[in-house]
């Protein structure tokens, strides 16, 4: 029922009104929950720079919000603002900050925001400043069940926003009140997660359920958001990151003891079946390719340079071989996943997303590209011509009742980035270098196999010819 | 097909007066919008030019866009906002101010505009903002976005935030004041961008991530601004630039000829022939199946696209190009398929450019028509 304030002649809207979805009609200024707050309006003057046609709801949701920011307000109805407005511009720089704010405030039982002290609620911060109410690593179920509530809201934001990159960060900084993982190396994105605040004392069972409940959670929301745009940049730099917050409950191990190698269990690993599903759906998702190297070679470069003092930068493991000379690098898993790179590429050997990773798996086991030479030549046409065009009307007679019929087969090139690489094996290799033949590969690729870029084989060719 | 001049003047002018509420969800980003609406204009040579019958943009237009990009400078110089929308008037305190801050991207677009409208910097609080800048940066080299809450670095730790940064200390740099004082740690600065560069050649959004175009050119733009800035670091930053083979053959490898979406009735059991969709070597993401190798006619159309086995967009045609370009190696890439795909696939019957061949306009204003 509305009610009327009596200062006013103003008709109010019943206390428990929602926001609408008309994009023009007045809710905070005529709710009766909102009449002592003063809003600021936007002023743009005249010949403003890119005006934008704001509804009216979003302008007033706009102008109720810096009002409440400018006080600080730590709220039921703070949050729920933050929402509302959320729903209507979710690229708005500070709202979700605030938003958390507001969180971490009533999750205090705060609502003052002078009283907020994020260190109580973020329990993983520098040791030197830890709360004696709080124990080692250890997450309090009221705390956890406030994230599970804030995340099922985010999940359903996540879905209806999926180009947005304030949603993900929002999730990065819930996940970061969760305990630590003990096995747990630095990464960039958790300064909290290095290796001098690790916990010394293992978390308590009842930690440890919430942690593994919150993965398993977490692996289905991604796979569900992930199978509505498999690709989406910022859902992948998440699952990369969660990996490396959560890597013993993730990650399979990397072992660079031979004896301890994961080659012949890395594949039934729960992260690396997930990757396996991805890329059979779609053998193309070089998005999957990137995170597969990633959770078998690229974490563990990762934790290297981390491990290093005085510092180094990444570049430097792979340009001076530092694994190697450390004697950090799982040969046999290197092995295996070159055989199953291998395996996809036959399937489908125009693929870029494959030979990429192949090159990155060379790299990390410093293995010699002229090791493919032979894997390379099975995409030339027949006694490896590189010449021959893909596909070939074949009469074939049937033995039985000597009826011929045509069939088209695919007997020449069938992979430019075959051609490409061979024309790189063709000149290093040491036993049987074939200068002649590594041109002709670039020349090939120039005029039939891939004449968009022909400028680059022209000027790979040159440099061939200078030497 | 030729550049349609006068549609794009009209399309732009017609973004310069207002644009639709569909834009509401990127307000936070008006400055953003602001720069390319007047790139775009000078691009056009619309301001100035002695030629036009009737002016476009009016003199006052012009001031009156310039003296709201100045009011988007914070109150303690520390930058500028992306929008008026986050500014807390005659409220704003030592308080509040954490939620109005200076954002970085858009303190760049907001110099970059003034550039291009010709002001000459003076009312910009150029002390403040380059004791700012440095703010943003964290232990590893990158940059963030804001500062929030107790002076917390906030938003990711992308290259874009880096060229930012970089392009920032480039309009700001003073020639006359000797030495050249960087106002950030640009070894460091170094160190992440390196730390970026991925197995394939490009670059991704931070370490071990998935390398993209629009990252890749950040990268080397930045590299390329650091050369520029006289600073302790821009020997180093053109000795790594000259060392760029593996990511200009990355960038080159971005041309493509899949301009179209997979169509749904297509099969690719039955995807027997190697004919491409369309008589202009242009195919459908479905055509990678068995993707033509063979001598393609020579009206080819080429399209870039920002990661590997995904369609072109518009937009890459300007990051892969410019990369390229500042690489020295431009003229390994296919022009004139690249400019059949911006003037016959992708400009618009109304003016501006679409993010593909199929889609509205509205992607120019982005960067497609820049």
């Amino acid at each position: 029922m509305a009610t009327t304030s009596s200062s006013s002649s103003v008709v109010l809207l019943p206390p428990d009104a929602q926001p609408p979805k008309s994009k023009s009609a007045a809710y905070y200024a005529v709710h009766p929950h909102w009449q002592d707050v003063i809003p600021i309006p936007q002023v743009d003057q005249t010949g403003v720079l890119a005006p934008i046609a704001y509804s009216p709801r979003y302008s007033e949701a706009m102008s109720f919000l810096r009002a409440l920011m400018a006080e600080n307000e730590v709220s039921e109805r703070a949050l729920a603002l933050t929402e509302d407005l959320i729903s209507m511009n979710p690229a708005h720089y500070t709202v979700w900050i605030y938003r958390m704010r507001i969180l971490k405030g009533l999750w205090q039982g705060s609502t003052s925001s002078d009283n907020i002290d994020t260190k109580i609620v973020e329990i993983n911060e520098d040791k030197s400043s830890q709360q004696s109410d709080t124990d080692d690593n250890e997450i309090k179920p009221g705390l956890w069940r406030n994230i599970q509530d804030e995340l099922k809201w985010l999940d359903e934001v996540s879905f209806r926003n999926l180009k947005n990159y304030q949603i993900w960060h929002h999730r990065h900084a819930l996940v970061e009140l969760l305990p630590l993982d003990p096995a747990g190396p630095a990464t960039p994105d958790s300064p909290k997660n290095s290796p001098k605040n690790r916990p010394t004392q293992p978390s308590s069972k009842a930690t440890n359920e919430i942690l593994s409940s919150f993965i398993a959670s977490e692996q289905l929301f991604l796979s569900r958001i992930l199978s509505q745009d498999t690709k989406n940049y910022h859902v992948w730099s998440y699952r990369q990151w969660l990996c490396a917050r959560f890597p013993s409950l993730l990650l399979p191990s990397y072992s660079s003891n031979a004896s301890n190698s994961i080659a012949s269990t890395y594949r039934t690993h729960a992260e690396v079946q997930a990757i396996d599903t991805m890329i059979q759906d779609d053998l193309r998702n070089n998005s999957a390719w990137s995170h597969r190297y990633f959770i078998l070679f690229g974490h563990h470069e990762l934790t290297y340079v981390q491990s290093q003092s005085p510092p180094i930068i990444l570049k430097e493991v792979n340009e001076q071989k530092l694994l190697h000379k450390a004697g950090l690098v799982d040969a046999d898993l290197v092995t295996a996943e070159i055989e199953y790179t291998k395996h996809e590429i036959r399937k489908a050997p125009q693929n870029g997303s494959t030979w990429n990773y192949l090159r990155g798996l060379l790299r990390h086991g410093d293995v010699r590209i002229t090791t493919l030479r032979v894997f390379c030549e099975e995409f030339l046409g027949p006694e490896g011509d590189l010449w021959t065009d893909q596909w070939v009307d074949v009469e074939l007679e049937d033995p039985a009742t000597k009826e011929t019929r045509v069939e088209r087969q695919e007997i020449g090139v069938r992979s430019s980035h075959a051609v490409e690489w061979l024309s790189e094996i063709y000149s290093k290799d040491e036993t049987a270098k074939d200068e002649a033949r590594a041109k002709e590969c670039l020349r090939a690729l120039a005029e039939k196999w891939d004449p968009i870029r022909k400028g680059y084989w022209d000027y790979k060719l040159s440099k061939l010819e200078e030497k | 097909m030729t550049l349609n001049r006068q549609k794009h003047v009209r399309y732009w002018r017609m973004c310069a007066n207002i644009l639709p509420d569909a834009y509401q969800s990127s307000d936070a980003s008006r400055m953003f919008l602001g720069f390319f609406i007047v790139a775009a204009l000078d691009l056009l040579d619309v301001f100035d030019n002695p030629q036009l019958e009737k002016p476009v943009i009016a003199v006052q237009e012009r001031k009156d866009w310039i003296d709201w990009i100045y009011s988007c400078q914070v109150p303690d110089g520390q930058g500028f906002r992306g929008f008026t929308g986050t500014d807390l008037r005659d409220r704003r305190s030592s308080h509040n101010k954490q939620w109005d801050p200076g954002n970085l991207p858009n303190t760049f677009f907001a110099l970059a505009a003034l550039l291009t409208l010709n002001d000459d910097l003076s009312r910009v609080q150029r002390k403040e903002l380059l004791s700012w800048l440095p703010r943003l940066q964290r232990p590893d080299g990158s940059f963030g976005e804001i500062l929030g809450p107790d002076d917390e670095i906030e938003g990711g730790r992308d290259l874009r935030y880096c060229c930012c940064a970089a392009g920032i200390a480039y309009i700001l740099q003073d020639p006359a004041t000797e030495p050249y004082q960087s106002p950030f740690d640009e070894n460091r600065l170094i160190d992440y961008i390196l730390s970026c560069q991925t197995y394939a050649g490009g670059f991704a959004e931070s370490p071990l991530r998935e390398p993209h175009s629009g990252l890749s050119y950040c990268a080397i733009a930045t590299l390329q601004l650091l050369t520029r800035l006289d600073g302790t670091s821009s020997r180093r930053a053109r000795e790594t630039l000259d060392n760029q083979e593996s990511c200009m053959r990355w960038l080159l490898e971005r041309q493509t000829t899949v301009l179209y979406e997979e169509r749904p009735e297509s099969d690719e059991a039955d995807s027997d022939d190697e004919e491409p969709a369309n008589n202009d070597g242009s195919s459908t993401v479905n055509s990678f199946a068995d993707s033509p190798m063979y001598y393609t006619p020579p009206l080819l159309t080429v399209g870039f696209n920002g990661r590997d086995n995904k369609i072109a967009d518009t937009c890459y045609c300007f990051w892969n190009s410019g990369a390229l370009a500042i690489l020295g190696s431009l003229h390994l890439a296919d022009l004139q398929a690249v400019r059949r795909y911006l003037l016959d696939k992708v400009q618009h019957i109304i003016g501006g450019f679409a993010k593909g061949p199929e889609s509205p306009p509205g992607h120019s204003i982005r960067l497609s028509g820049y």
